[in-house]
C-alpha cells in the first residue's frame, strides 16, 4: 500500500512538472515595451549556422538586449530549401510577434512566389516587414590564372566558362544578363555548390568567370584565387573595389537592356531580411521595427558587422524594404530566365 | 616557418589556452559520447559566445572539440553499436560485435590507440607538410575529382559480406536517394512531391541513426528482458585488456599507416564526402586482408582501420578551411565562420601572416586527441561493464536518445520519419542479407559524383578524361578489380605449380 | 504455389520501386536530371531481376544467410520479434508525434521496463529521472526545443 502510494505521488509530481514544463506561459502584459522586455523572441534562420544568414541573425540578437532594453532574442537554424522551410513555419506561427524569420529577400521569400513553387506555403504579400540588412552588389571577376584583365579581352576571348550554382540561383542571373549584353562568346557551367566552390574552381582555372557577392569577392581577392572585378553588377560602386565600374557604367544600356538589368539586378538582390507572419498587432510590430532601426545604429553592431560584412549593414527599414519586396514579388523574370537557358552549357 | 612554428609552441606556454584546450576536450567528448548530440550542434551553441570572447579562447575550444568528438563517438559505436558521430558508423561493424564477445575493452583500446595516433600522426604531417599538399590539392579539378570519387564507390563492392549482388542493389539504392531533392545541377526538383522539406533531401544524420544505430537495439530486444550486449560470453574489462587493444594497433601499424593516409588525403580535398573515407578506410583493410571473410564478426583491424582515418581527416579538413578557406566539411565550415567573426581571413594569409596561429591549432588538434585518450583510457574498463547492463533498461534509454539525436540534428520532426523509415530498412538489411554499409557510401558520394560529373562533362565533353590524373585513377579502379581475382589465380598457379615439383 | 521467401519479396519490392522511378524520371524536363536516376534504376533493376532469378531457381532464397559471420551458434530470431520490437519503435514516433518528447519519453521507457520484467518501482524511477535527465541536457542546457508534440501544441493555442 505505502508502495503504491510513493509511487502514485512520484507520478504525479512527475505529470505536474511535464505539463508546466510542456505547456509554457507568456507572459501578457501592458504595451509592446514590457512584452517584449518579458518574452523571448525566437529568430527562425533557413540556413546552417556559421552562414552569412546565421551570422546576420546572431549579430541582431545579441543587440537586442539593447535595443529593448532588456528583452531576449534567441536564434534557432532551421535549414532547408534555401529558407523556404523557416518561412513556411514562421508563417504559421502564433502571431503574438516572438517567432520571426530571418531569411534571405529573394531565395528565402520573393522567389518561391515568383516561381508559384507549390511548397511555398505562405502569401508574401501578407508577411509583415521587419528590417532589412547586409545589402550588397554582385561583382564578376576573372580567374586570377587566366589571361583576361578587362571587359575587351573577354569580348575578344572564345568559349568561356562562367560558374553558377543552378540555373534557378541568384548567379544565373547575373551570368546570363552579363554575356548576353556584352555579347561574349560564353557558356554557363552550372553545378558549383556554392560562391566558395566557384571561387575554388577559379583558383584551379576551371572556369573563367565567377560571380560572388561583394564580400565574398573580395576573400576571392584576398586568397588569390580571383581577380579584381571587371563590373559591379548594381548601381553603385563598392568602396573596396573602387576601380571597378558598374555596369551601367561600362555599358551604355538600351531601353529593352535596361530592363533585362533591373529584373536580374532585383532577381538577385542580396540582402537578409527579417519578418514576422501576419497578424502580429500593430503596436508590437513597430515596436519590433524601431528596435531593429535602433540596433543597426548602434556602433558596435556596425563594427562587428563589417567583419564579415566588409560593406557594414547597409540597413534597409521597414518602410522601403515593404516596397521592395512587394515589388520584386510582382517581377517578371521570364526574359532573364530564357537568357540563362540559351547560355545554359547543360540542356 | 622556424620562428612561426617557435611563436606556435610558445603559445601553449600560457596557462588559459590550456584551460580552453580542457574545456573542448571535456565538451568534445560529451558530445561524441552522447548519440543525440552531433559536433555541430555542439559548435554551434558555443557560437554566441564566439562575439564576445577573443581569438585565443574561442579557437583553442574550437579545434579541441573538433578534434576528440570522433574519440568519443567510437565508444558508443563499439560498446552499444550507435555511432557518435557519422564518421563513427565504420567502427559499428566489427567494434560492437567485439563487445558481443566480451572484448569491448579490448576495442576501445585499439579505437582509442587509432584515435591518438591518426590525430597526432595527421597533425604532424599537416604541420610539416602544409606547403606542399596545397598545390596538389589545388590541381585537382573536378575532372579529376570523378575519379576519386569513383574509387570510393568501387569499395561498395567490398564493404558487405554475402551476396555481391545484393551488396551492389544496396549501393545503387544508396545513389538513388542522393538523387532526391533539387537538382544540384539544373535545380530541378526530384522526388520531392512538392515538400519542401525533400528540396534539400533527405538528411545525413537520421539516415546513419536509422540504419545503424537502430537495428543492435532491435537485436538486442530480440533477446529479451534480461539479454544483454554480450549473452553467453566472458565480458573482459581489466585494464590489461584495454592495453591489448592498444597494442594491436602497433601490432597493425602499416594499416594504420595506411588509413591516415586516406583520412588525410579525403579530409584534404574539399568536396568528396568526408564521412566517405572511414567506410573507404574499412574497405580497404577488408579488401587487402587475408581474412576479409572475418570481417564483421569483431576483428580488431576493423576497428583500427576507420577510427585511424576519423582523426586523421579532421585535421586534413582544418588544413583545408585554414589554407584555402574552404571547409572540407560541416565542422570545418563551422570553424571558417568562427574564424571570420574574430577577424581572421582564412586563405593564404593564414599561411604567411598568421602562420604562428595556424600551427598552433595544428597542435592542439594533435594535444587534444592525447587529452582525451588518456582520459577515455582511464574510464573505459568501467564504460565496458555496459556490455553487462539487460536489454530492458539499454534499449529504451538508448532509442530515445537515438531518436532525439535524429530530431535535433535540424529541430524537424520529419527527420524522426525518415530516421523510422530507415530504421526498418536497416532492420530489413540486415535480416535479407543486403548491405547497409554499401548503402550509406551510395548515398553520401551520389551527390559529389553527379556534380562532379556534369560540371567536367560541361566543361571538358564527353572526352573530359583524357588527362594524366584521371588516367592514372582510372588505372586504379581497374586494378582495384582485377587485384583480387588476379591474387588469386596466381595463388592457384603457384599452388599447383607447387604440387607438379 | 510456391510460397516467395523475404529475400524474393523483398526483390519484387524493390524491382517495383525502380519501375516507379523510371517512370518518374523519364518525366523530369533537363536530361542532366534524370540521367542518374534513370541509369542506377535500370541498373538495379536487371541486378535485382538477375538475383531474383537465382534465388527462385535455388528455391531457397538467395544470397548468403543474413547471419553469416555472426558468430558461432548465432541464428536470427524469427520475423515477428524483429517487427514486435520495430511496432514498439513506432509505438514510440507516434507518441513522440502526438504527446512530444517530454511526455513520450517516461511513458515509452516505463512502458518497455515493466513490460520486459522490470518491477513498477525501477521502472516508473528510471523513467522520470532519466526525463528529467533529457530536459537538463536538451532543453534547459542545449536549447533543443524538443518536439512539444501536436496535441500540447494545440491546446496552447487554444489557450491564446
Amino acid at each position: 500500500m505505502k508502495r503504491v502510494l510513493a509511487i502514485g505521488v512520484v507520478t504525479a509530481c512527475a505529470v505536474g512538472l511535464v505539463f508546466g514544463l510542456v505547456f509554457p506561459q507568456t507572459a501578457e502584459a501592458a504595451g509592446p515595451e514590457e512584452f517584449f522586455k518579458k518574452n523571448v523572441v525566437n529568430v527562425i534562420v533557413g540556413y546552417a549556422p556559421g552562414a552569412g544568414s546565421d551570422y546576420s541573425a546572431r549579430l541582431l540578437a545579441s543587440y537586442w538586449s539593447a535595443a529593448t532594453d532588456g528583452g531576449a532574442m534567441v536564434v534557432k537554424n532551421m535549414p532547408g530549401a534555401a529558407g523556404l522551410m523557416a518561412t513556411n513555419t514562421m508563417y504559421s506561427a502564433k502571431p503574438d510577434g516572438l517567432t520571426i524569420a530571418l531569411g534571405m529577400a529573394l531565395s528565402s521569400y520573393a522567389m518561391p512566389i515568383i516561381a508559384r513553387d507549390p511548397a511555398a506555403k505562405f502569401d508574401g504579400k501578407k508577411l509583415n516587414w521587419l528590417i532589412g540588412a547586409f545589402e550588397e552588389p554582385w561583382t564578376l571577376h576573372i580567374a586570377a590564372k587566366k589571361p583576361y584583365e578587362t571587359v575587351e579581352d573577354l569580348k575578344k576571348a572564345k568559349d568561356l566558362k562562367v560558374g553558377t550554382v543552378s540555373p534557378s540561383a541568384s548567379s544565373s542571373f547575373i551570368d546570363a544578363v552579363f554575356i548576353h549584353i556584352l555579347g561574349l562568346d560564353a557558356r554557363i557551367i552550372s553545378g558549383y555548390k556554392g560562391g566558395s566552390d566557384m571561387t575554388l574552381a577559379a583558383g584551379k582555372g576551371e572556369i573563367d568567370l565567377v560571380p560572388q557577392p561583394a564580400s565574398t569577392g573580395l576573400l576571392g581577392v584576398q586568397k588569390g584565387f580571383l581577380k579584381p572585378p571587371v563590373a559591379v553588377m548594381g548601381r553603385k560602386r563598392v568602396a573596396f573595389f573602387p576601380n571597378a565600374p558598374t555596369f551601367p557604367e561600362l555599358v551604355s544600356l538600351t531601353p529593352e537592356q535596361q530592363a533585362l538589368f533591373k529584373a536580374a539586378d532585383t532577381a538577385s538582390f542580396v540582402l537578409r531580411v527579417a519578418a514576422a507572419p501576419p497578424g502580429v498587432p500593430t503596436d508590437r510590430l513597430r515596436f519590433m521595427q524601431d528596435a531593429f532601426a535602433k540596433v543597426v545604429e548602434m556602433k558596435g553592431f556596425q563594427e562587428q558587422a563589417k567583419l564579415q560584412f566588409p560593406l557594414g549593414p547597409t540597413p534597409m527599414l521597414a518602410k522601403e524594404l515593404t516596397a521592395f519586396m512587394n515589388e520584386a514579388m510582382d517581377m517578371d523574370v521570364g526574359p532573364v530566365q530564357a537568357l540563362i537557358k540559351k547560355y545554359l552549357a547543360i540542356k | 616557418m622556424l620562428e612561426s612554428t617557435v611563436q606556435a609552441m610558445g603559445n601553449f606556454a600560457h596557462f588559459h589556452i590550456w584551460l580552453w584546450i580542457m574545456g573542448g576536450v571535456i565538451w568534445g567528448l560529451m558530445v561524441g559520447l552522447i548519440p543525440g548530440i552531433g559536433t555541430i550542434s555542439g559548435m554551434a551553441l558555443f557560437l554566441p559566445f564566439v562575439f564576445k570572447l577573443q581569438p585565443m579562447e574561442v579557437l583553442p575550444f574550437l579545434a579541441a572539440l573538433v578534434a576528440v568528438a570522433f574519440t568519443a563517438g567510437s565508444i558508443t559505436a563499439i560498446l552499444i553499436g550507435v555511432p557518435g558521430e557519422t564518421a563513427n558508423v565504420a567502427t559499428i561493424f566489427d567494434g560492437y560485435p567485439m563487445t558481443q564477445k566480451g572484448e569491448g575493452a579490448r576495442a576501445i583500446g585499439a579505437a582509442l590507440c587509432s584515435s591518438v595516433v591518426g590525430g597526432v600522426l595527421a597533425s604532424l604531417f599537416a604541420f610539416g607538410m602544409v606547403f606542399a599538399v596545397l598545390p596538389m590539392v589545388m590541381s585537382l579539378t573536378s575532372q579529376e575529382m570523378v575519379f576519386v570519387i569513383l574509387i570510393g564507390v568501387a569499395f561498395i563492392s567490398v564493404l558487405g559480406k554475402g551476396s555481391m549482388l545484393k551488396g551492389l542493389i544496396s549501393g545503387g539504392i544508396g545513389l538513388l536517394i542522393a538523387s532526391v531533392g533539387l537538382s544540384s545541377v539544373t535545380g530541378e526538383p526530384r522526388f520531392t512531391f512538392e515538400n519542401p522539406f525533400l528540396y534539400d533531401g533527405i538528411h545525413l544524420i537520421p539516415v546513419a541513426l536509422g540504419l545503424f544505430a537502430v537495428p543492435p537495439m532491435i537485436e538486442l530486444a530480440t533477446k529479451g528482458g534480461g539479454g544483454t550486449i554480450a549473452e553467453g560470453q566472458v565480458v573482459l574489462t581489466k585494464r590489461k585488456d584495454v592495453w591489448k587493444g592498444a597494442r594491436d594497433v602497433f601490432r597493425h601499424r602499416w594499416l594504420a599507416l595506411r588509413s591516415i593516409l586516406i583520412g588525410y588525403l579525403f579530409g584534404v580535398m574539399p568536396g568528396v564526402g568526408a564521412s566517405a573515407a572511414v567506410f573507404i578506410a574499412y574497405g580497404h583493410a577488408k579488401h587487402v586482408s587475408k581474412h576479409p571473410e572475418r570481417f564483421g564478426t569483431g576483428v580488431v583491424e576493423g576497428v583500427i582501420a576507420p577510427e585511424s582515418c576519423n582523426n586523421a581527416k579532421e585535421s586534413g579538413s582544418l588544413l583545408t578551411t585554414l589554407a584555402l578557406g574552404i571547409p572540407g566539411s560541416g565542422t570545418g565550415a563551422m570553424f571558417l565562420g568562427a574564424l571570420i567573426v574574430l577577424g581572421f581571413y582564412p586563405g593564404p594569409t593564414m599561411l604567411t601572416e598568421h602562420l604562428d596561429l595556424s600551427l598552433t591549432l595544428i597542435l592542439i588538434i594533435a594535444v587534444s586527441n592525447i587529452i582525451a585518450a588518456a582520459i577515455c583510457f582511464y574510464l573505459a574498463p568501467q564504460m565496458a561493464l555496459i556490455a553487462k547492463t539487460p536489454g530492458r533498461i539499454l534499449v529504451p534509454l538508448v532509442l530515445v536518445a537515438i531518436f532525439i539525436g535524429g530530431f535535433t540534428y535540424k529541430g524537424l520532426i520529419q527527420d524522426v520519419v525518415v530516421l523510422l523509415l530507415f530504421s526498418g530498412i536497416g532492420v530489413a538489411s540486415r535480416r535479407l542479407g543486403y548491405n547497409s554499409a554499401g548503402l550509406f557510401l551510395g548515398y553520401v558520394l551520389g551527390e559529389p559524383l553527379e556534380n562532379y560529373y556534369f560540371v567536367s562533362l560541361q566543361i571538358g565533353g564527353p572526352l573530359f578524361f583524357m588527362r594524366p590524373i584521371p588516367l592514372l585513377l582510372i588505372f586504379a579502379l581497374i586494378a582495384f578489380f582485377v587485384y583480387t581475382p588476379l591474387k588469386n589465380v596466381l595463388k592457384n598457379r603457384i599452388r599447383k605449380g607447387a604440387q607438379a615439383l | 504455389m510456391r510460397t516467395l521467401r523475404g529475400s524474393s519479396i523483398s526483390l519484387i519490392l524493390i524491382i517495383a520501386v525502380m519501375l516507379v522511378v523510371l517512370a518518374l524520371a523519364l518525366r523530369m524536363a533537363y536530361f542532366a536530371t534524370k540521367l542518374l536516376p534513370m541509369t542506377i534504376a535500370v541498373l538495379v533493376l536487371i541486378l535485382a531481376v538477375i538475383e531474383l532469378a537465382r534465388g527462385i531457381k535455388a528455391g531457397n532464397g538467395s544470397g548468403a544467410p543474413a547471419t553469416a559471420g555472426k558468430g558461432k551458434g548465432r541464428t536470427d530470431p524469427p520475423v515477428s520479434k524483429d517487427l514486435l520490437y520495430l511496432s514498439w519503435v513506432v509505438g514510440f514516433f507516434l507518441a513522440v508525434y502526438v504527446l512530444g518528447f517530454l511526455i513520450a519519453t517516461p511513458i515509452f521507457v516505463g512502458a518497455y521496463m515493466k513490460r520486459h520484467g522490470s518491477n513498477w518501482l525501477a521502472s516508473v524511477a528510471t523513467a522520470i529521472i532519466y526525463t528529467c535527465i533529457i530536459y537538463v541536457v536538451f532543453d534547459f542546457a542545449l536549447q533543443a526545443n524538443l518536439y512539444e508534440g501536436r496535441l500540447p501544441i494545440w491546446l496552447n493555442s487554444l489557450s491564446g
